[in-house]
């Protein structure tokens, strides 16, 4: 140990070294506002991209990847700051934008709109019993029962957490 | 299909035939397990107009209520693993065709099946693609302005905004491994009938056939539509006028061009257009531009329009300015007959042949519009849900036609017209 003084450049680098490891563990592990990406433990899909994940929220991607199965999208309700945070993230979209975007998209006759479920418990019940089904919750919620198939990190920059920016909506309560 | 077009056609007024038509034949002996949902959506408009030598749809100088308000319901239920029922019946205020204000019509009523990821079919009667944003016109929560750009979005296309028939559509992303950027294209093909009704004139499209390619870089979209119509137009009023230019054709032989002229029986419409829109953090810039071209053979007409649009989102405030440019001239054989006519027996000879022949001018005078518009407004997101809108378009008319107003005396025509409207949106 006597060549590593505190001055000698190997143990500079080494700190340097340990110092950008640290940072990048911490910028890819998950921390406490993240949001993840979940399906049921029995669904054939293991992971998927940013950009798959995105066209299935917007509603491009009716199918499941790689399978024939349609896959069945799940919302959190209006007022969810978990569900502002997501498609401000994920699609840039403000509430109100998003809600323009979703009203085109449904009364446009391209598709169906996600599911909405009142609280993450119900959500989570939802996904637990469909293969093929996605929804979205907070890291911090995850359990076994869910896959998580991407994570989703927050950008402190694109997101608000306010109560008076949630303003947000979706038509398909059924 | 047949029986379904068959229900759906007759004036757009057996939708509840097709409807129940649909129901039992598709719902399958599980309907209780039926996944389904009801949406719907409303506008409230409210406007007047500057000038009294004109109207505009319903509305005048005194405040009205009809012409942009509008009532929409839609129901969805998933059939099978990819296969959807989709329909939405609307009630508007005002209609270009026949139907009386605020009667309900089938808009929409469709099946889908999502064959592959990439493909997806569609059979039933379906929006027309001509714009943009063709299929949410009715719907004035998914667009910024009161209404879409009149200057592309005619009333002139009112009777072919729906057909019966069928359309697939494939979405592709291009160059997803080798670039770091969203290109996505997207081509959709359809075929079908449509029939319709607009100010006189009964119309019939068999067939209507067309595809739209787009091509949308993140948030740039660039999209070509190109449909061909062969159109079988019939008018009611001016029939009279026909026979009478054809009893005249005896005295003055080019008058039979003219009696053929304003019917069209089976000939083929171009149309095209192009859009393009692109939106940069606060910013959005649209813009459109299309042309119809008739064969120049029996009632043709050509027409063009174009706008482009500013828009700033500010929060839930968004100001916008448009400027919107239209021209429609009737290119057929009824105005070379009656100036031939006019060589034939000069004026003065015969007072009743020199009022058909200006009666038939006027007539063909009507046909001929051009406009400029300048618009600007704004949207209010107060609510989930909810928006309003307030809009000052002026329009400036040439050629001495009124544009998309109407004149209430042809002798006494306004050189320009404002129009102010305030609107209630909502979705629900």
């Amino acid at each position: 140990m006597r060549y590593f003084t505190s001055n000698s450049p190997i143990q500079n680098l080494l700190r340097s070294y340990v110092s950008a490891l640290v940072l990048l563990t911490i910028a890819t592990a998950p921390v406490y506002g993240d949001i993840a990406i979940v399906t049921n433990p029995n669904s054939p899909i293991s992971e998927l991209s940013h950009r798959q994940i995105t066209k299935i929220f917007m509603g491009k991607l009716r199918l499941l990847p790689g399978t024939t199965s349609e896959v069945i999208t799940y919302d959190l309700e209006n007022s969810n700051n978990t569900k502002d945070n997501f498609y401000r993230q994920l699609l840039g979209m403000t509430p109100s934008k998003l809600a323009r975007y979703r009203a085109s998209y449904l009364f446009g006759g391209k598709g169906r709109l996600p599911i909405s479920a009142e609280t993450e418990k119900e959500l989570i019940q939802k996904l637990t019993t469909n293969d093929h089904a996605i929804g979205y919750i907070p890291h911090a919620s995850i359990n076994d029962r869910l896959k998580v198939i991407y994570l989703l990190k927050l950008n402190p920059l694109t997101t608000e957490e306010t109560e008076t920016d949630s303003i947000t909506q979706t038509f398909n309560d059924n | 299909m047949r029986i379904f077009n068959d229900l759906c056609r007759k004036n757009r007024k057996n939708w509840p035939l097709a409807l129940g038509f649909l129901f039992s034949t598709l719902l399958t002996p599980d309907a209780e397990a039926l996944d389904y949902n009801f949406s719907g959506f409303a506008t409230l408009g409210a406007a007047t107009v500057t000038e009294d030598q004109v109207y505009f749809g319903d509305y005048e100088q005194d405040w009205s209520f009809n012409t942009d308000t509008v009532f929409g319901l839609q129901f969805q239920a998933s059939l099978a693993d990819r296969l959807t029922l989709t329909t939405q019946v609307i009630s508007q205020g005002f209609n270009y065709d026949n139907v009386n204000k605020y009667e309900p019509e089938l808009d929409w009523l469709f099946l889908s099946y999502e064959l592959t990821e990439s493909l997806r079919t569609r059979v039933g009667r379906m929006r027309t693609p001509f714009y943009l944003f063709s299929e949410t016109m009715e719907v004035g929560y998914s667009y910024v302005w009161v209404r879409p750009p009149i200057d592309v979005y005619t009333p002139l296309l009112s009777p072919f905004r729906n057909f019966d028939g069928a359309d697939i559509t494939y979405t592709t992303d291009l160059f997803s491994d080798t670039i770091n950027a969203d290109l996505e294209f997207e081509s959709q093909f359809f075929v079908g009938f449509m029939e319709g009704f607009f100010l006189d004139n009964n119309i019939d499209v068999e067939p209507s056939t067309g595809i739209v390619l787009s091509l949308s870089l993140n948030q740039t979209k660039v999209r070509y539509s190109g449909i061909l119509l062969k159109v079988k137009a019939t008018n009611d009023v001016v029939h009279p006028l026909t026979v009478s230019l054809e009893e005249a054709s005896q005295v003055s032989p080019a008058l039979v061009r003219t009696s053929q002229g304003f019917e069209t029986d089976g000939e083929w419409y171009q149309y095209h257009s192009l859009g393009f829109l692109s939106e940069w953090d606060s910013w959005s810039l649209i813009a459109e531009n299309y042309y119809i071209y008739g064969t120049g053979k029996e009632l043709s007409n050509d027409a063009r329009g174009y706008y482009i649009s500013l828009i700033y989102q500010y929060r839930d405030v968004s100001p916008y300015i448009v400027f919107g440019r239209y021209k429609n001239v009737l290119e057929s054989d009824v105005l070379g007959g009656v100036n031939k006519s006019f060589d034939e027996i000069p004026r003065g000879v015969s007072p009743s042949l020199d009022q058909l022949r200006d009666t038939t001018l006027e007539v063909i005078d009507d046909f001929n519009v051009k406009e400029r518009t300048y618009t600007a407004g704004i949207r209010w997101d107060i609510v989930p849900n909810v928006a309003v809108k307030a809009e000052y378009q002026f329009f400036e008319f040439m050629d001495h036609s009124s544009g998309h107003m109407i004149s209430y005396d042809s002798n006494d025509k306004a050189e320009n017209s404002s129009l102010i409207t305030l609107t209630l949106d909502l979705v629900f």
